[in-house]
């Protein structure tokens, strides 16, 4: 017996060599890889990837993220803000007399920044039948850009007025149709808020003279236990 | 890479929508009935009476009430109504006025007693005054739920005046007691003898 099937040496047996020419034609050939077009997968599904584009989902999640979070931002700050101080004040126009902070002076009172006040005055642009209201923003420090400009006007220089704008409306004050109720509100009611504005302030009225009627009884009862 | 990114992304939007929920005002959470009384059934002492001071504010009339309103007590103090209003979900008050003495009885506020016996209420205060003849009683009851006051109910009999007042929603009660007798108005001193002095006028229905 040959060695041929060990390692081809030897002479081959007959039904050997047939068999080998007859399986020969499916041997190993090597040959540079095919794979047919129909089996090629996309980019997108081996990757995950999207093509990039301007609204990418993304990019729209961050976006909505980032303007929800800046609207309950706004919101909360919104809600915790302390309403600016203001105090009116009236200037009949066209008069030498005007009253400022409770004090008269000669002369209308003029916009302006005093060196060692606290607050800086500030003139409204709202004018209400023949007064101008003019506001003064209490406790408000002044600025450190005006600071100059307040020396000269303090010493006397008109050369540079401040002219600070301020959006807080002046309060509205009204009062009940019985005359008597009086509450201030930062602008002038309509008819719905009116009335219901008077019924909310019966109701609550109503319910503060129960509750003070009955804490009233309570610490007289105290006092005869005692 | 990119993977992640989404990963992160949506952990984000996550987050977000989690903290605009739970940032949510706290009233939003609590159920719209609580704290409300039903007091507008008593149409047998409507009948009866003389006078009738009905205020039905809802949450939605309360909206429309500015937040920014302020009153001055005859001290000076301010009192901010805004505040006040702030927490409230409703208003209601019924305070009907009778001609005489025993024009209506307990059994007109079963209906509210029975409301007032739910779960949730408990009496505060029980006021019974007898003072020649005229029995004043009061009460108080609140609604409570984890620490603040999800309602307030109060209920005063006196002689020819029957009035109860149903307040849902977070109050102050300290910035409550302070409005009796303010804006310019006399106060309404219920102990002697129950007339509303200086009430607007009442509307009869």
């Amino acid at each position: 017996m040959s060695d041929y099937l060990w390692d081809k040496t030897g002479e081959p047996e007959e039904d050997v060599e047939r068999l080998e020419n007859l399986l020969g034609a499916l041997r190993y050939q090597p040959r540079p890889l095919e794979i047919p077009a129909t089996a090629m997968p996309t980019p997108t599904a081996t990757t995950g990837a999207r093509p990039a584009t301007l609204f990418s989902r993304p990019r729209l999640a961050l976006a909505a993220s980032l303007v929800l979070t800046m609207l309950a931002g706004a919101w909360v700050l919104s809600d915790r803000g302390e309403p600016r101080k203001t105090q009116l004040v009236e200037v009949k126009q066209g008069s030498t007399t005007g009253r400022v902070e409770g004090t008269e002076t000669q002369t209308p009172p003029k916009v302006g920044a005093d060196e060692n006040a606290s607050a800086v005055q500030v003139e409204l642009p709202k004018l209400e039948g023949d007064k101008a209201v003019v506001a003064t923003a209490a406790a408000a420090p002044v600025p450190r850009a005006y600071r100059g400009a307040a020396r000269r006007l303090a010493a006397g220089r008109q050369g540079f007025q401040p002219r600070l704008k301020v959006n807080s409306p002046a309060p509205h004050e009204e009062v009940a149709a019985n005359g008597g109720a009086r509450w201030q509100v930062e602008q002038p009611l309509t008819p719905q808020q009116r009335e219901a504005t008077e019924q909310l302030m019966l109701a609550l009225r109503l319910a503060s003279a129960k509750l003070n009627y009955a804490q009233r009884e309570m610490l007289e009862i105290g006092r005869a236990e005692k | 890479m990119r993977t992640k990114l989404n990963s992160w992304l949506k952990l984000l939007c996550l987050v977000v929508a989690l903290a605009a929920a739970f940032a949510a005002p706290a009233r939003a959470q609590q159920p719209q009935g609580a704290g409300k009384l039903q007091i507008d059934n008593e149409d047998a002492l409507a009948r009866k009476a003389n006078e009738l001071i009905d205020v039905s504010l809802d949450e939605n009339l309360l909206r429309i009430i500015p937040k920014k309103i302020v009153t001055k007590t005859d001290e000076g103090k301010t009192i901010d109504i805004g505040k006040i209003v702030g927490g409230l979900r409703g208003v209601y008050v019924r305070s009907y006025g009778f001609n005489n003495n025993g024009e209506y009885d307990e059994r007109n506020l079963a209906g509210v007693r029975t409301q007032l016996r739910s779960p949730g209420w408990a009496r505060l205060v029980n006021i019974i005054k007898n003072k020649a003849d005229d029995i004043v009683h009061v009460e108080v009851y609140m609604m409570t739920s984890a620490g603040r006051i999800d309602g307030l109910a109060i209920l005063a009999l006196e002689p020819k005046r029957l009035t109860l007042v149903n307040i849902v929603g977070s109050i102050d009660l300290e910035q409550l007691s302070l409005i009796e007798g303010q804006f310019g108005i006399p106060e309404l001193g219920i102990g002697g003898g129950g007339d509303d002095k200086g009430a607007k006028p009442a509307k009869k229905q």
